[in-house]
């Protein structure tokens, strides 16, 4: 009885300890388990042949059309060279990237080109998080999803800077491969470009985080191996941004990580300089 | 640690309160001092040294300038002390701002005439913990001993748990000995005050999480897009961002100390009242950052003469206590230049304003909304050429008020993103909230209330906990 009075007497006290006890029993188990999930390497394999299954029909028809055309190029490697292209070659492109790519989106003007961008997002959840609104409507969708309802050109990715210390580079560059090979199944004729995930300053560096430019590097190179230099391309931003220390350029940023609006335009201009070509 | 962290409200906290309970009271004392170690041992392993020394060589001080009565001697010994303390707090907090500019100053005379002056290199410190507020508290002791409003202090936990306790000890108030010296010795606990400890805790958590660094999030957003291109409707948004998020962050942390020390049966004084609802800048730092402003009129302004020899005089006051206030806040030029921008407005009010402003209703205000948003632009941005870049923002060469001017993509986009909070942070600025809290705070609607900003509050921590930045993932 004297229990029941006294919370009576000191409501806010008993609602916050009692509370505070519950939350302790369900919060700390769980808590743990997430901690110890994040340390391996999330699974999110979502069915690709599933979904691909509504596109292997017009897959196939290009292919076809394409054999048609232009036989040579199944068989033969044609050595590409990088050209520099002006806005109008954005017109069928399409960014997919985190908050760096945000940025681009927000402040490069390019009102032709696609954007699949969020902040945070991570190779991992890059196929399957729903962040592109459906016009007209509050729902979003998937850039897997997207991807079969549009067809792009050519397909920009940069994703990398949250993930540095989740999983390992190898398991960044299999879910990249991962990434990569459903694009290329979703959109057959798109060429893709692998961007090289953007450095951070020195300042931010020796802050001594996993936000390092060494484990970028590291993932980078992985990257690298991923094109074929046929239609997977591989292009380094960071060799218009760097300083001498190979760290981004202090005077480009505010925070270490993302690009201030007004120097957007050196990426622009590395992109717009670092195009593939192909006969139509 | 701070307190608005999982770590501290889920887990030093409760194991705190628990000991401290369950210990008989005369060893409360010892329960705080080396809680508050602890506590301090978490954010700064290494200069719990530095802090333990200064406590043991004040004590010793303190005592030794009250045993001494020769005039002479006691002046030197507090000379020392103040060299001693000051010097500290120079070292570590000012002693790179002085090398840099004198390396700048260096470099112009060799570039300019073509001397071999040698700059001195920099040295690499970080700044301790805490060390502008307890310095604060410690000089004050030894000048309440100087100045015979009291008697030193013999017991060194005592003294200890004073200067360490927990709740004050890394960002204030400011606590005066000779306002704290009872209780600490003699102090009644009641359910009653733990209870209205932890609802004041609860406020000022709520009011840095759930309205200070939303605020905050703006703010950052726009340095991080950089001044030169954002709109000028966007740069005023902002600069009212950055007004909530910096009364909102301190006087959440303030509140939040204040419960702490109820919760502990001790009074913390209150460092904020209402500084938004002043009518003059004079006003304002009446109700700003209270203890502050108590210091350096208890042991600055009012040593130097005060208004008592003359307006020249007190002008000069003014430009010392202002000066030293801006340069307290930061080794940066930026905040000595704010500090003489809030010394020139509040000149300007003792000479002939402030006689105005006490007059009007609305007027007033108006002032006070242009003129701190403003100065706190001088606060917030540490570059000059980027004070300027802003100011620029601000107030462009022309202006053409038509609708279009309102239309601007970033700040649609930031009003939808932020408007909500920063609507609520402006009415909470209105003293009428806190005339409220405090009628029904022990009414049964008010307490859900808190209860729900309580586990908001900790909801949102916990959303930052999985995202190691503290404004936005990349």
């Amino acid at each position: 009885m004297k229990i029941i009075k006294n919370i009576k007497k000191y409501p806010y006290i008993s609602m916050i300890a009692l509370s505070s006890v519950i939350f302790g029993i369900y919060y700390i188990p769980h808590h743990f388990v997430n901690a110890s999930v994040s340390a391996s390497i999330p699974i999110q394999n979502a069915p690709v042949d599933e979904a691909m299954s509504d596109v292997h029909a017009s897959t196939a028809a290009m292919e076809e059309t394409k054999q048609d055309n232009d036989p040579a190029s199944v068989s033969e490697n044609i050595v590409y060279e990088f050209q520099k292209a002006d806005v109008d070659y954005f017109n069928d492109a399409l960014f997919i990237g985190d908050s760096r790519s945000v940025g681009l989106f927000e402040y490069a003007g390019w009102d032709n080109a696609t954007f699949y961008v969020e902040n945070g997002l991570t190779i991992w959840d890059t196929l399957d998080k729903e962040l592109i609104p459906l016009e007209g409507t509050k729902e979003k969708i998937s850039i897997r999803n997207a991807l079969q309802k549009n067809t792009f050109g050519k397909i920009y990715i940069m994703v990398g800077i949250n993930e540095l210390g989740r999983g390992t580079p190898d398991s960044y560059l299999e879910e990249f491969k991962n990434v990569v090979q459903t694009i290329r199944k979703l959109q057959p004729n798109a060429t893709i470009y692998i961007e090289a995930v953007m450095h951070v300053t020195i300042k931010k560096d020796e802050e001594g985080t996993y936000i390092n430019n060494a484990g970028i590097n590291e993932r980078n190179a992985k990257l690298e191996t991923l094109a074929d230099h046929q239609s997977v391309f591989y292009i380094d931003v960071n060799s218009a941004l760097d300083d001498e220390n190979g760290g981004l350029n202090e005077a480009y940023t505010f925070d270490g990580v993302h690009l201030k609006a007004s120097y957007i335009g050196l990426w622009k201009t590395f992109l717009l300089e670092n195009t593939i070509q192909k006969p139509d | 640690m701070v307190f608005s962290s999982m770590q501290f409200i889920f887990g030093f906290l409760p194991v705190f309160l628990l000991l401290y309970y369950i210990t008989p009271n005369k060893y409360r004392n010892a329960i705080l001092f080396f809680g508050s170690l602890i506590f301090y041992a978490f954010g700064e392993p290494v200069y719990i040294i530095l802090l333990l020394v200064s406590l043991y060589i004040n004590y010793t001080i303190g005592i030794y300038l009250a045993g001494i009565n020769a005039h002479k001697k006691r002046k030197l010994l507090l000379l020392f002390s103040l060299l001693f303390n000051f010097g500290m707090l120079f070292g570590f907090k000012y002693l790179n701002f002085f090398i840099d500019n004198i390396n700048l100053l260096l470099q112009y005379f060799n570039n300019a005439y073509h001397y071999h002056f040698i700059t001195v290199p920099n040295v690499k410190i970080i700044l301790p913990l805490g060390i502008s507020f307890y310095t604060f508290q410690i000089v004050s002791y030894l000048l309440d001993i100087y100045y015979k409003k009291m008697k030193a202090e013999k017991n060194l936990l005592m003294l200890g748990t004073y200067l360490c306790m927990f709740p004050q000890l890394i960002a204030g108030p400011i606590v005066i000995y000779k306002d704290i010296y009872r209780e600490l010795r003699h102090r009644t606990h009641s359910p009653e005050m733990f209870e209205d400890g932890l609802k004041t805790f609860t406020l000022g958590l709520s009011s840095k999480i759930l309205i200070a660094n939303p605020c905050g999030s703006l703010w950052h957003e726009v340095q991080v897009i950089g001044f030169e291109s954002i709109s000028t409707p966007l740069a005023w948004l902002s600069m009212f961002a950055f007004t909530f998020q910096i009364y909102f962050d301190f006087n959440g942390y303030s509140l939040m100390a204040i419960g702490l020390g109820r919760m502990l049966g001790l009074t913390i004084p209150k460092n904020f009242n209402q500084p938004y609802a002043s009518k003059s800048v004079t006003e304002f730092w009446k109700r700003w950052h209270i203890t502050l402003g108590h210091w350096f009129r208890e042991y600055v302004y009012i040593p130097m003469g005060g208004n008592r020899n003359g307006s020249i005089r007190l002008i000069f006051n003014l430009f010392i206590v202002w000066s030293l206030t801006g340069f307290w806040h930061g080794a940066s030029w930026n905040f000595l230049i704010w500090g003489l921008a809030v010394f020139v407005l509040i000149t300007i009010e003792k000479l002939f304003l402030l006689k105005w402003l006490e007059q009007l209703y609305l007027l007033p205000h108006i002032y006070m909304l242009l003129v701190i948003p403003l100065s706190w632009m001088l606060f917030a941005i540490e570059k000059l050429s980027d004070i300027k870049l802003y100011f620029e923002k601000l107030f462009p060469h022309t202006v053409n008020f038509s609708m279009s001017f309102f239309d601007q993509p970033d700040l649609i986009k930031a009003l939808s993103e932020y408007g909500l909070f920063l609507a609520a942070a402006l009415l909470l600025c209105i003293p009428a909230f806190s005339h409220i809290y405090n009628k029904y705070k022990n009414k049964i609607a008010m307490i859900l209330l808190l209860f729900v900003m309580f586990w908001l509050s900790v909801y949102r921590l916990i959303s930052e906990v999985n995202n190691p930045f503290l404004y936005f993932r990349f």
